[in-house]
C-alpha cells in the first residue's frame, strides 16, 4: 500500500536536491542560503527586515522578479531556515504569488508545512545529516553536544535542527523537549560561537541586494527615470543616493 | 485622476477579503477608525491618494486597481491568522510589498523602453 506522505516527503527531498543542484551545490555541503551566487539571474531580491514576531518571511512573485524578505530580528540560525523555505514558496509553490509565512516552524497550513519540510532538507540533505551523525562520538544524537555540533555544522536553528531529528525520530520528543533551554550558555560553554543564535544588530536589520540593483542601475545609466524617482528608488531598499565612499581599502 | 468612491470601495472590498485582512487590520494600519475603512468599502466615504497609495501597497497591488477596479490581480495571501497581526507586522508587510512593486516598475519602464530584462 502507498504511503502518501511518504511520497510527499520524497518528492520535497527531490525538489531540494534539485535547487541545490539548480544553484550548483554540493548535495553533501552545508551551506549559507544568503550567500547564494544566482540572485541576479533568477531575478531575485533578497531583504532581511525587522518584520515583527508574526512573521518569519515573505515571498512576492511579481512581473519585474521575485522578492524575499527575511525577519532579520531572529537568529542568523532561524533566517537561514527562513529563507529556505522561502525558496520553496518560490520555486515550488504556484498556489499564491505573494505569500507572508508565520515565525512557528512545522504548524500552518499544508503548503507552509511542506515549505518547512523542504527547507529542513535543503539546508540538511538526508545523506549529509546521515554522515554528520555518524561522525559523532557515538554515531547517534546522545547529548545537547550532538545537537550543538550538527547545527553548528548546518548553521540552523536549535529549534530547526530538533525539528528534523524528531521527524526522523534521531531524539525523542522528550529529549528534545530538554534541549530547546539554554541555548546559547550551552553553546558557549562548549566553546563555539554563538552569533548562529542570535540576530544581526540594529544598524545591519535592513538591507537589500540582488536583482532590484541591477533594474535600478539600468534604468538610472540610461536615463529613464528621473533623479527624484531614483532617490526614492532607493530610500524603498534602505539606501541613500549619496556618492559612494573610496572603497580602496580591503 | 478622478477616482469613482463607489468602484474604489467596491475593489479595497474585494482585495481586502482576498487577502484575509480585516477592516480592523486595515484601520490599524492606516491609523483610522474601522467605521470609515466600512464607510470607504461601501462608497460613503472618500479616503486620500496617500491612504489608498498606502492600502495599495499592504495589499500587494498597484494603486490603479482602485480607479480602474480590476480585480484579477495576484494580491497577498497571509499564511497566518489576521487576528495575530499587529499594526507594526503590517507596515513591514507594506514596505516589502512596495519593494516588489517598485521592481515590478522598473520591469515595465524596461519593457516599454525594450530594454533586455535579462541580468
Amino acid at each position: 500500500m502507498s504511503d502518501p506522505r511518504g511520497k510527499e516527503l520524497q518528492e520535497l527531498r527531490e525538489q531540494a536536491l534539485a535547487l541545490r543542484e539548480r544553484m550548483g551545490l554540493d548535495t553533501m555541503a552545508p551551506v549559507d542560503p544568503f550567500l547564494m551566487q544566482h540572485l541576479e539571474r533568477e531575478k531575485l531580491t533578497l531583504v532581511r527586515y525587522p518584520l515583527g514576531s508574526a512573521i518569519s518571511g515573505m515571498c512576492i512573485k511579481g512581473s519585474g522578479g521575485v522578492v524575499i524578505a527575511v525577519n532579520s530580528t531572529m537568529s542568523l540560525g532561524r533566517q537561514n531556515f527562513s529563507l529556505a523555505h522561502e525558496f520553496y514558496h518560490m520555486y515550488y509553490d504556484d498556489s499564491s504569488a505573494q505569500t507572508v509565512c508565520p515565525a512557528a516552524i512545522g504548524t500552518g497550513s499544508p503548503v507552509e508545512r511542506r515549505a518547512d519540510q523542504f527547507a529542513s532538507y535543503f539546508l540538511m540533505p538526508p545523506d549529509a545529516l546521515s554522515a554528520a551523525i555518524a561522525r559523532l562520538p557515538t554515531g547517534h544524537v546522545d547529548t545537547v553536544a550532538d545537537v550543538v555540533a550538527l547545527e553548528q555544522l548546518f548553521r540552523v536553528s536549535r529549534l530547526a535542527m530538533l525539528f528534523r531529528l524528531t521527524r526522523d525520530g534521531k531524539v525523542s520528543p522528550e529529549q528534545a523537549a530538554q534541549m530547546r533551554a539554554h541555548v546559547i550558555t550551552g553553546a558557549r560553554a562548549l566553546g563555539y560561537d554563538t552569533s548562529l543564535y542570535e540576530a544581526l544588530p540594529d544598524e545591519c536589520q535592513r538591507e537589500a541586494r540582488g536583482y532590484y540593483f541591477v533594474q535600478l542601475d539600468r534604468l538610472h545609466k540610461k536615463d529613464l527615470i528621473s533623479e527624484g524617482r531614483y532617490q526614492e528608488l532607493l530610500h524603498d531598499v534602505f539606501r541613500s543616493g549619496a556618492p559612494q565612499e573610496a572603497d580602496d581599502v580591503d | 485622476m478622478q477616482t469613482d468612491v463607489t468602484k474604489a470601495g467596491a475593489t479595497l472590498r474585494a482585495l481586502r477579503e482576498k487577502s484575509g485582512l480585516t477592516q480592523q487590520n486595515l484601520a490599524a494600519f492606516l491609523g483610522v477608525d474601522q467605521s470609515l475603512i466600512s464607510k470607504f468599502e461601501t462608497g460613503e466615504r472618500s479616503l486620500g491618494v496617500e491612504q489608498l497609495d498606502q492600502l495599495a501597497a499592504l495589499l500587494g497591488v498597484d494603486v490603479d486597481v482602485f480607479s480602474s477596479g480590476t480585480l484579477d490581480v495576484p494580491v497577498l495571501r497571509l499564511a497566518l491568522r489576521a487576528n495575530s497581526i499587529s499594526q507594526n507586522d503590517l507596515q513591514a508587510i507594506s514596505t516589502i510589498n512596495r519593494i516588489a512593486l517598485d521592481s515590478d516598475f522598473m520591469a515595465r519602464i524596461a519593457r516599454i523602453n525594450d530594454i533586455d530584462e535579462r541580468p
